[in-house]
């Protein structure tokens, strides 16, 4: 009943307004239509820049699938070796935030890069024409970014599945060629389209690439041009497109759960049995160097940019011993007041959002999965809404409400606080969802049977069994806080700048790409730190589980 | 002495109905086995005489205590109703060690600390599980695991102990073990048992009466030995070994009765109380059956067959023997041995009539 009140406040209200407004009703006027519509789509500028977001969108899926295909395909079924630590790093890449690794691009690619500069010292190159600013250069940086994901889903597809079945065509006389075209490309198909419709919506969400590395040549996207329309102070249009965004993402949303309903062949290996793995032969060393350059290109060589650069006295500096220093550090860390603030502010509305959500994903979880009460799935259903909606939307959505009474949240900390837990509460109900679907009731039997009262075994049995990921859920949440740009730069008013809003604000203020730099490698520290928490907290279950 | 009544009780769910009018009564200190196939409510009848699901009918009492009565609108929770369970997955919980999962029920009940240590050890020792105490379940082998949920079960004095297929999951030789143990576990204890279970032979190695059950119906109840020699119903006798159901018509000739069936099918039924022109249905076990390659002297035999096909199963070997259009399966010693093809003369040295 409470979370029912809580979940029409926080959700439901804000995207009805953000619905409603983009037709053209709202408190001061009513004039239902596509108004808003017809105005927003005679501008240029907005086909142009839904044209640019489906080719990045469309170009990262092709690009991601391609890489981790045949990587994971050398990972999972060849004698390929080093299989762990290719894991390893691509996982290393993922955690680096993606206006981070665009930074990175900037900095080794930028005029004046670290590319340019070695060059130059070469072969005495000046003239520099590479286009480092650009829609491809989004493509690619979020190509880097997301092809982790792609790579780990089609590790875990490609292990699952069962090997009798490729066996079963290899006797029916079928070669090693035609079997991975007839069975096993086919049976990771549904794999592949699922996680590339994740990846297209992803792409199509992200604000902070396309900030950085096209809006300064004036090329948009959907995401950027909401942020330009809100700082004209062109709410309708902001409304407007965002709706356009939605719409975008929800028909990627529901063609992947489609998809994802229909299609899932139940491939999964009884028998434990190993899959054929092929011999690379000669060849192997070759790929091995190629696999490995390709590796220290994306992971590596951006985190070795920011980490020199954050140790530079300014940008652009040569890099000799005596123009780098650990002040940049200090300044940020300690003496600057800005720089201070912003930490306190992330990690305070990063542990107060993380905890409501917290409690609240992980009740409407309990209720919907444990007790027979009806009204639990649709609780859930409500609460996993806003997976279905960029950051950058949410925000937009958070404006409309919030500036208004009756709850005037706009001006303070608690709409920044209010979005991250609306952004946060899926993520965690989906952590504890898992463990709760994979708790044995009989446990909490057990307890009933032993003397214990209802609440007494749920405190004992039941609890125990999903705090883990309730920790981790939480965990992960706070990490997003601590990167997240678009919510807290649409959202903040003076004295409420959080990393994200510094991070993206540093360069254009009296610092320069060193001081930015060395925020980006305290994040990745801090974000690194989180996720070996969260991971070994992760394989602890598995090997309670594992041993039952 | 009745300990634990069960009246006409009854669980659907949904459309499925799990238990239907079952009634059993069980005497103080009594282990009584419910036997029967996978899916045939076995587990949910427990979990109503636990409480953990409320049956939609009927009545339970444990010993003049009312646990469960519909008409009355009695029901007492789990938690009040001092019985022990031994679910077939064991559900310890995994963040407690052993010797806390054993412990918890006497925490529940809020016993000093040293008394509990003190019953902790004894269970613990009963069930040889001295060095076992601070290891979490994961750290614990199948065996000692079942042996830590029994623990649990014991620790609070149980007025009834109820064991869900507590063997299922172990192999053949534990499984013995296990057996015995238990047994002489209830008898020193002088317990109340309720062990539920699809398999046979640990039902009648073990209990003091069977009830056999099926599509949460009840078939047939009596000692292990009652159940075995006169099942009442093609049912029982199928489920409980393994049986040869023989369905013929009854004809006079001479001065005998005779079922037939089939054409060269035919066995004397003048010792049994059947009328000529009856329709009947007899099982033979396989032990019942003897099968000769020639004949024995002056006796009738009841058919002459073909053997077609014989497992190996080390103590015996099983024929199956085709007569006509029936085939029998015939368990004789490995030291008369026959080959496929062979003709075999029959002769039934028991045969129980079932309808
Ligand atoms: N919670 C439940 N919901 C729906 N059907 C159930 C439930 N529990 C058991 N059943 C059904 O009731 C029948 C009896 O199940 P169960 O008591 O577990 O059988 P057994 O323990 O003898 O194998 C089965 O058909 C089963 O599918
Ligand atoms: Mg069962």
């Amino acid at each position: 009943m409470f979370l029912g009140i809580i979940l029409s406040v926080f959700i439901l209200y804000p995207f009805s307004i953000l619905l409603l407004r983009s037709l053209g009703i709202s408190a001061e006027s009513f004039k239902p239509g596509i108004d808003i519509f017809t105005r927003i789509f005679s501008k240029r500028g907005t086909w142009k820049a839904l044209v640019n977001t489906i080719y990045t969108a469309l170009l990262v899926t092709v690009l991601t699938a391609i890489i981790s295909g045949i990587l994971a395909w050398l990972v999972v079924r060849t004698d390929f070796h080093f299989k762990r630590l290719i894991k390893n790093l691509s996982f290393l890449t993922f955690i680096i935030p993606p206006y981070i690794l665009a930074l990175s691009w900037l900095e080794f690619l930028g005029r004046n890069g670290y590319l340019h500069r070695i060059l130059g010292y070469i072969f005495g190159l000046k003239e520099y024409t590479l286009e480092y600013y650009s829609i491809t250069a989004v493509a690619i940086v979020m190509s880097i970014h997301l092809y982790p994901l792609v790579f780990m889903a089609l590790c875990n597809a490609l292990e699952k599945h069962d090997p009798s079945l490729e066996n079963a065509a290899i006797m029916s006389g079928a070669t090693a060629w035609k079997t991975t075209f007839s069975i096993t490309i086919p049976l990771i198909i549904p794999s592949f389209l699922s996680i590339g419709l994740l990846v297209f919506s992803r792409t199509m969400a992200n604000f902070g690439v396309p900030a950085l590395l096209a809006l300064p040549v004036r090329k948009e996207v959907l995401t950027t041009r909401i942020y330009a329309s809100l700082s004209d102070l062109n709410i309708d249009e902001a409304t407007a497109l965002s709706f356009l965004l939605v719409f975008l993402s929800g028909l990627v949303f529901t063609s992947y759960t489609l998809i994802f309903r229909k299609k899932s062949f139940a491939t999964i290996n009884f028998n434990g049995e190993k899959p054929r793995i092929y011999s690379l032969g000669k060849r192997k060393w070759i790929i091995t160097a190629v696999v490995f350059l390709f590796q220290g290109i994306t992971t590596i060589l951006p985190l070795a940019t920011i980490f020199i650069s954050s140790f530079l006295k300014r940008w652009g500096l040569p890099l000799k011993l005596e123009y780098l220093t650990l002040n940049n550090y200090i300044q940020l860390l300690f003496k600057n007041d800005q720089a201070v603030a912003a930490f306190r502010n992330s990690i305070t509305y990063g542990i107060t959002g993380a905890t409501f959500a917290a409690v609240i994903g992980s009740s409407i979880a309990f209720i919907s999965h444990s007790s027979e009460a009806k009204g639990g799935k649709v609780l859930e259903l409500v609460a996993s809404w806003p997976m279905a909606f960029p950051n950058i939307v949410l925000a937009v959505a958070a404006i409309l409400a919030w500036n208004t009474p009756p709850l005037a949240l706009y001006g303070t900390p608690w709409i920044i606080i209010v979005t991250y837990m609306v952004l946060f509460t899926p993520i965690i109900m989906k952590n504890v969802t898992g463990l709760i679907q994979n708790h044995d009731r009989t446990q909490t039997f057990a307890a009933r049977i032993s003397g214990a009262s209802p609440f007494r075994s749920f405190l004992d049995v039941t609890f125990p069994a999903i705090f883990p990921g309730i920790k981790s859920g939480w965990l992960l949440c706070f990490l997003i806080a601590l990167k997240e740009i678009p919510i807290s730069l649409m959202l903040y008013s003076s004295g409420q700048e959080t990393i994200g809003v510094l991070l993206f604000g540093m360069q254009s203020q009296s610092y320069g790409l060193e001081m930015t730099s060395t925020l980006a490698v305290v994040i990745i520290g801090l974000i690194f730190i989180g996720n070996i928490i969260i991971q070994t907290g992760k394989r602890r279950i598995k090997n309670e589980n594992a041993s039952d | 002495m009745k300990m634990l009544q069960i009246k006409d009780i009854s669980k659907k769910f949904g459309l499925i109905t799990a238990v239907e009018d079952f009634s059993v009564d069980i005497g103080n200190g009594e282990l009584l086995a419910v036997l029967g196939p996978s899916g045939c409510g076995k587990s949910t009848l427990l979990s109503c005489i636990a409480g953990i699901l409320k049956a939609d009918k009927g009545e339970i009492f444990l010993g003049k205590r009312c646990l469960y009565s519909a008409q009355k609108g009695i029901n007492v929770p789990p938690e009040e109703r001092n019985i022990g369970f031994v679910f077939q997955n064991y559900a310890l919980w995994p963040h407690m060690t052993a010797e806390r999962n054993i412990s918890y029920p006497l925490r529940i009940r809020k016993r000093t600390k040293p008394f509990i240590k003190k019953e902790v050890n004894h269970i613990l020792s009963l069930l040889r599980l001295e060095d076992k105490g601070n290891r979490y379940p994961h750290q614990l082998s199948g065996g000692e695991q079942q042996r830590v949920s029994l623990g649990r079960a014991l620790i609070m004095g149980p007025d009834l102990l109820l064991l869900d297929e507590p063997l299922s999951n172990l192999d053949a030789r534990l499984r013995e073990e296990m057996q015995k143990e238990i047994r002489k576990i209830q008898r020193d204890l002088k317990l109340t048992v309720i062990h539920v279970t699809h398999d046979q032979s640990e039902a009648l190695a073990m209990s003091d009466r069977i009830v056999v059950m099926n599509n949460g119906k009840f078939i047939q109840e009596g000692s292990p030995d009652d159940v075995y020699n006169n099942p009442n119903s093609i049912f029982a006798a199928d489920f409980v070994g393994t049986s040869n159901i023989i369905r013929g018509k009854v004809v006079k000739s001479i001065n005998k009765l005779i079922l037939v069936c089939g054409s060269d099918f035919r066995f004397d039924v003048s010792h049994i109380p059947i009328k000529p022109g009856e329709h009947a249905v007899f099982s033979v076990r396989p032990e019942d059956i003897d099968i000769t390659l020639k004949k024995k002297g002056t006796a009738n035999p009841v058919g002459t067959g073909v053997i077609v096909e014989h497992i190996y199963r080390g103590a015996h070997i099983q024929y199956e023997v085709k007569i006509g259009d029936n085939s029998l399966k015939v368990q004789v010693h490995p030291a008369d041995s026959f080959e496929t093809g062979d003709v075999v003369f029959l002769y039934f040295k028991r045969i129980k009539r079932l309808k």
